[in-house]
Formats: C-alpha cells, structure tokens, sequence
C-alpha cells in the first residue's frame, strides 16, 4: 500500500493546487472583489506550504509563509489585488512551482527579488517567523530539575472533558509513565444519582508523584486539557515529606490498585447512557443536518497507466467475447446463446464503463490557456479577453495530452496574427479589446474544439501569392478560397513578413494539422475578411475502440469507422458498367463514387449485388464499393506496425471473432488516394 | 489497534498520516472534507478523528462542531491540524469541542504520539 511515494502524491497535488491558483488569480483580474475567489487562492497557497513543510520542501514552506502572509492582507480587504500585485503573484506562484520542480536548480534571488516586488505592495514583516516550528508533542525532558523528590498535584476537571474526547484516567496513566505514582481520588464533588449527569466528570485527584521530571513533562502531560482543568502542583520538598502521605488528604488513601479498579467503572459509564438516552434527538438532528452536508463527488486517484491497462484487457475482452458469440450462433446449443448474449451485453457495458474513466473534461486543459492568453495579450499590448465554453466536454486522457500542443499554437496564432493591434482595431471601427473563443462541443461520436478570433481574418490573397512563390500552385489557377486556405498546412508555409519569437516560422500549422490526424480528427479552417478566423477541430471520442462497419472487398476483410458512414445503398447494375469517374444518383444528388476492388486491386470480376456505403468526409460525400456488408462491429483499434507507417490508406488493424485481421479504412486519406489517383489517369491521357 | 479518520483536503497530508500510521498496526480511513468526514464518522466509527480546520464544503470547525452533536460519537477525541500557532482559532476549535491539535508540519513520532495519547487499546 505505501508502495506510492509520498513526495510524489504531494507534487501531483501541488500541480492540482497550482492551476487553482492561477485560476484564482487569473479570475481575480476581472473581478477584484470576488471573496470566493480571494478565499480559494488563500486555500491553495496554505495547503502548499502546509504540506510543503511536511514533506520536507522548506523553501517552499518559507517562501509561501511569505506570500501567504502577503496574500492575508488582500483576504482581510486591507489591500486591493490590483494587476500589478497579480503579476507579481503569478511570478511568485511559478517561482514556488520551480522549488517544488527542481529545487536544485532554483535560485533563491529570483525568490528574493520576487519577495523584494511584493513588499512593494505589502509592509511584511521584517524577517517573518519561521512557519509553526512549536509542536505541541511531549519533548525531551528538559535540563534536570533541582533536586526534588517529585510532585504533589491537584487535578479539578471541567466537567464536559469526557464529551469532548479526554479521559483523565489516560491522562493518570501517563503521570504513571514519568515515576511512581500514587493517585487519590476525591469523591465529595459527586452528585446524588438523580442529579448525576452521566457525561460529567465529577472526580478530582490528589496525586504524589516521586519522579524527578521537570515541570514541562508534567505540562505535556496535560497539554491539551490545560484550559478545561485546574492544576495545583507544588515539589515535594524532602524525601521525607515525600515517603510519608500527607495527613492533609481528604479522604484516607486507598491502595492505588483499587483506585485503579473503581474509576474505569466510573468512566463506562458516561458513554453508555448517553447513546441510548439520546437515540430520538439524534434523528431529528441528523435531518437537520442533512440539507447542509454536500454530497461530495468520492475520487481515487489512478496511475494513467493503468487505466490503459485496463482497456487493453478490456479490448482483449471484447475481442474474446466476439469468438464465443459468433461460435454461439455457428451451434444450436440455447444455453450457449444466452452466455453469448449475456456475456455480449457485460463486456459492452464494461467497455463503456472503462472509456468513461479515462474521459477527463477538457477544461483542465483550457485553464492553462488563461495565463497564456494573459501573458500573450500583455507582451503584445493587445488586450484580449479570453472566453471558454464546454469546458464539461469529456474527452479521452490522452487526447487531452495531445491537444495541449495543437491548442497553443491555434491560440497564439490567433493572438498574433489574427487579432489586429488596438489602432488598427479602432480605424476598422472595432472593440477595443480583441476576443478569442474557445469552445468545446459533443457532435455525435464526435467533440468538435474550436478557436475563434474576431481579428482580421485570413488574407486569401497573400496566401495565394506565396504559395505561387513557393511553386506549390500554378499562377493563374482557379482555386476556390476554402483550397486557398489549405496552403495554410503545408509544410515550412508562412506569410509572415517577420519572424517573432510567437509566430512566424511557418512551422506548426503542419505540426497541428498532423497531430490531429493522427488522433483520427480532422482540421478545418474558416475566415470571414475583417471579421475573424475559426479553426474547427473535430475530434473522435476515444482512441482505443470504435464502432465499424465490416465488410468484404474479394476476400479481404475491412472496417470502416461507423461515424463516417450515412447510408449504404445497392449499386445498380448499370452504374458498374460506367467509365471514368462514377456518380451515383441519391435521391436527387449526385454521389461520386470508387470502387474499393480497384483501389485495392482486389483480382477477379466483381460480384453481382455490390453495395455502395455512403460517408461523409468533411464537407462532401463519396460511395465506397463493396461486394458485401457484414454488419456493425466492435473495432478495437490495434495500431499497424512500424514497417506499415507509410501506409496511409489504413489507420489501423482489428482482430475479427475468428481470429483473422481486418484493416481499417481510413476514409479522408483513402478518398484522397483515389483522387490523386484519377488526376494522374487523366493527367496521362491527355 | 485503533481506526483513525483523517479529514483533509489535501491528498498528501492523508496519504502522509497514512503512511504513518498503517505500519504502527492502526487502520486509517479518509474523507476530502467535512461533509464526508461526517459521513465516515457515523458510518465508521472511528476511534479518533484527525481533521484539517481549512478546508472546502465543511470546515473543520464546522465538522468538530457537527460530530460534538452526534450523542451516539460522545467521547470520541478529534484533534485538529493547525499550520499557524493561532491561538484564537486554537481556542475556537477547543470551546467547538476538540480533545486536541496538532502543529503542521509534524514528525512521524508526534504524530504516532497524540494517537498513543488520545487512543487507549
């Protein structure tokens, strides 16, 4: 069980506490009087230094002690969280981040200076108090007392100290601990039975101690009851007054065996009485309290590795379960079929039950955008305001990894590019402060993210210049704006007149482009001139399993992802005697369409009745032909191997119930091909 | 030996108390907040409760308060996790009902000491 490093939970919780922080702070910027967010931010700086401490990061614990007493003053409202101060806070934030990340590494002066920036704002103190060193634990017995014999103590108890968790009796025991100990209980502080309240503690003891143990020993004994008590203690004197027992005591001293006996009796008793003398009260309490208590969501934290375990089995599962049904149906055993059936329906249910787990809403990403957009819109001097949508949007871990990248990219080049400086914004008649949207959408078996500007759009014209330039178009061709556009993803592609540390390099666009394909989404733009640019990303659920549609090309096996597919039709014969490009009749549309055994240069005539699937890719429709549909299939993806990369047709392979293979279509890059394809032909019969 | 209840929002305070704890032969349960604190109190009956006073849904000081109502929990000791050494919010804790606090940061030993204090097999 503690397999798992402490340090390691701490700095995965630090991590969590810090885009808290950020968050707070980033938030506190628009709305400086928000206490929620003042309170939360304070949360988080506490609970770093608090833990921090514990686990040994003492500059981290001093540091925050600094911060934390500064951010006090903001929480009291002596002080107002002005931008300035935030700036400061945000640099002190990812200071502490260091000393946490790599704490060799850091140098304290940039602590210093940050330190030196907020006194600017707040008058801390001098040299602040190291954080809590008084621990209220027994310590070291101090320098040996003078020489005494011991203690004479009178103990007087509050009488609610039972309620409140102490139990005197302990508390004797643990005088017993420092020496040899002789406790009298005084008895003439009870009450008669009917006025005696069972949780009340109505004994006092007189105790004679014979331990040479200082005054704090006996303190500590006491430490946490020292405000519920009266304690009178005096030293012993001699030895003499010490071996003898005082005359003095209330009631002549029992052997301390029997006191012993006779108090446990006394202190069973409290506990007892009270629960069943209070059943009826408890009810009527706990409803009250009911509507109060929130229903906290119960998280367990699990290595990300083995979530992907998991689905691998899980994969491995409904792969299994696939053998048994389709063995199920070959016999005629009833029972069998029902297992089948029963066990079908289970590892669907598990399956999903497993992607739910590694969804992880897509705000935790989008909250790292802020302080980007912050810092961008500041080094830039063009005020932005940043606003997110569907930050509930669920979306399979890894991609969530993957889309970091792709996102900062789109964004500072919204920033940069799309969203003109403030002169230019005012000339065009524009809000001052630029905006840029981000937004996350469930779309069928899709989530669609979009990155939107209200900048100047896209310059079709210049892109087209420069992609003539680069030789990329022919000059003079006729290419529609949204083809135009598409020179935007080509590698080593810019128009930007300069180079700046943002943007500018003509690297990324591709880099994006490729990272969302090969998370087997698709990328598009759109522009409006003077009035912005979105990026669309549409991104499949979950990487690991897909519903498909199998079907049979000669006598290869193939899936196609179901979400691509809108309809399946039957192929007239008098469509497959057509040359050159095909076109299908759909109700009223024309359909081009490809036949897969050409594509995949099945051999042999084709069969009879071919079925035409329809799919949609992107904005178009294209047929594919086959000669049979198999049916829905649970697809999990298993990725080809190396040698297979170049292979651009199939995005992956899938293990079909009897244990063949079947590849899987990649529709875009397979209706590509077949274009390219047909150029040529044409292109070489001219 | 004993059943320890840990409240605090802070997963590596839990897991630290834990890990301390567990080899000293206790059986330490968790709960992220006061409400759910409660909630495992009741359900769990805990021979001492550690909880944090700073915390989301239900402070600390809220769930001392609540568990002090509990007639069937009367005499469990509750200690309290302080960073500061605020001896107000120390005596706000006391007066809702605290056997007893402890000072963050703290070592494994006082820690295993204010449960050997506290708790009695």
């Amino acid at each position: 069980m503690s397999s798992i490093d402490p340090t390691e939970v701490f700095r995965q919780e630090a991590a969590e506490l810090f885009e808290t922080l950020e968050g707070a702070l980033l938030d506190l910027c628009q709305r400086p009087d928000d206490r929620e967010l003042v309170d939360s931010a304070f949360r988080a700086l506490h609970t770093i230094k608090g833990s921090g401490a514990m686990f040994g990061f003492d500059k981290v614990a001093a540091f925050t002690h600094e911060f934390e007493t500064a951010f006090e003053l903001v929480r009291k409202g002596e002080i107002k969280p002005t931008q300035a101060l935030i700036s400061v806070a945000l640099a002190a934030k990812d200071y502490i981040r260091a000393l946490i990340e790599a704490p060799e590494s850091t140098d304290s002066i940039i602590g210093d200076a940050i330190l030196d920036d907020l006194k600017q704002f707040v008058a801390l103190p001098g040299t602040a108090a190291e954080p809590g060193q008084s621990a209220p634990m027994p310590q070291a017995p101090a320098a040996r007392p003078a020489a005494h014999a011991g203690w004479r103590l009178y103990l007087e108890f509050d009488s609610h100290i039972l309620c409140n968790g102490s139990n005197p009796l302990d508390l004797l025991d643990d005088l017993c601990k420092l020496g040899s100990c002789f406790a009298v209980p005084v008895i003439d502080g009870i009450p008669m039975l009917e006025e005696l309240e069972p949780d009340h503690c109505y004994l006092k003891w007189d105790v004679t101690l014979h331990s040479d143990c200082g005054r704090a020993a006996i303190d500590d004994v006491f430490m946490f009851v020292q405000d519920e008590m009266k304690l009178t203690l005096a030293p012993l004197a001699t030895q003499a007054e010490a071996a003898a027992p005082e005359v003095a005591l209330q009631i002549e001293p029992l052997e301390a065996a029997t006191v012993a006996e006779v108090a446990p009796a006394v202190e069973a008793a409290p506990a007892r009485a009270t629960e069943a003398a209070a059943k009826a009260p408890a009810a009527a309490e706990q409803r009250r309290d009911e509507p109060k208590r929130n229903e906290g969501i119960a998280t367990v934290r699990v290595q990300a590795e083995r979530l992907d375990e998991l689905m691998d089995r899980v994969g491995e599962l409904v792969i299994a379960q696939a053998r048994l049904t389709q063995l199920a149906a070959a016999g005629s055993d009833l029972s069998i079929k029902m297992i089948a059936e029963e066990i079908e329906r289970l590892a669907a249910s598990l399956r999903d039950t497993t992607m739910g787990a590694r969804m992880v809403p897509i705000g935790s990403l989008f909250g790292r955008f802020r302080r980007l957009v912050h810092d961008l819109s500041r080094d830039l001097a063009k005020p932005v305001e940043f606003v997110t949508s569907g930050e509930d949007t669920e979306l399979d871990k890894t991609m969530i990894e993957c889309l970091a990248d792709p996102l900062v990219h789109l964004i500072r080049n919204a920033i940069d590019h799309g969203i003109e400086d403030s002169p230019r914004r005012a000339a065009a008649g524009k809000t001052e402060n630029g905006r840029i949207e981000l937004t996350a959408v469930h779309s069928g078996a899709q989530v669609l993210v979009t990155v939107k500007d209200n900048g100047g759009g896209l310059n079709t014209a210049r892109i087209r210049a420069k992609a003539e330039e680069q030789g990329l178009i022919a000059p003079g061709a006729t290419l529609s704006d949204h083809e135009i556009h598409q020179f935007l993803f080509h590698p080593g592609f810019s128009t930007a007149p300069t180079i700046s540390a943002l943007s500018g390099r003509g690297v990324g666009m591709d880099v994006v482009k490729r990272t969302i394909e090969n998370m087997r989404g698709t990328i598009d733009l759109a522009t409006r001139p003077g009035q912005g640019t979105t990026v669309t990303l549409r991104l499949p659920l979950t990487l690991a399993i897909i519903e498909g549609l199998l079907i049979r090309v000669g006598g290869g096996r193939y899936i196609i992802p179901l979400s691509a597919v809108e309809e399946c039709v039957e192929l007239m014969p008098e469509h497959q005697r057509s040359r050159g490009r095909n076109f299908l009749n759909v109700r009223g549309n024309l359909v081009p369409f490809l036949k897969l055994r050409e594509l995949l240069q099945v051999p042999g005539s084709p069969e009879l009745h071919q079925k035409t699937i329809i799919i949609s890719t992107g904005e178009s429709r294209v047929g594919l032909v086959a000669d049979q549909i198999i049916g829905n299939h649970q697809t999990v993806i298993k990725s080809l191997s190396k040698l297979h990369s170049d292979v651009t047709i199939f995005s992956g392979a899938a293990i079909l119930g009897d244990g063949t293979a079947a590849l899987i279509l990649d529709v875009a890059q397979l209706v590509a091909a077949a274009q390219a394809q047909s150029e040529k032909q044409i292109y070489e019969a001219a | 030996m004993a059943t320890v209840l840990t409240v605090d929002d802070s997963p590596s305070i839990r897991q630290m108390i834990k890990v301390t704890l567990e080899p000293a032969g206790h059986s330490v349960i968790e709960a992220g907040d006061g409400a759910q604190g409660l909630a495992r109190a009741q359900s769990s009956r805990p021979d001492l409760v550690i909880t944090d006073l700073n915390m989301p849904t239900m402070n600390g000081m809220e769930l001392i308060r609540a568990l002090r109502k509990q007639p069937s929990l009367t005499g469990l000791p509750i200690v309290f996790l302080t960073t500061e050494s605020n001896d107000a919010l120390k005596q706000e804790a006391k007066s809702a009902g605290a056997t007893g606090w402890i000072t963050k940061p703290f070592k494994p030993e006082q820690l295993l000491a204010v449960v050997a204090k506290l708790v009695r097999s």
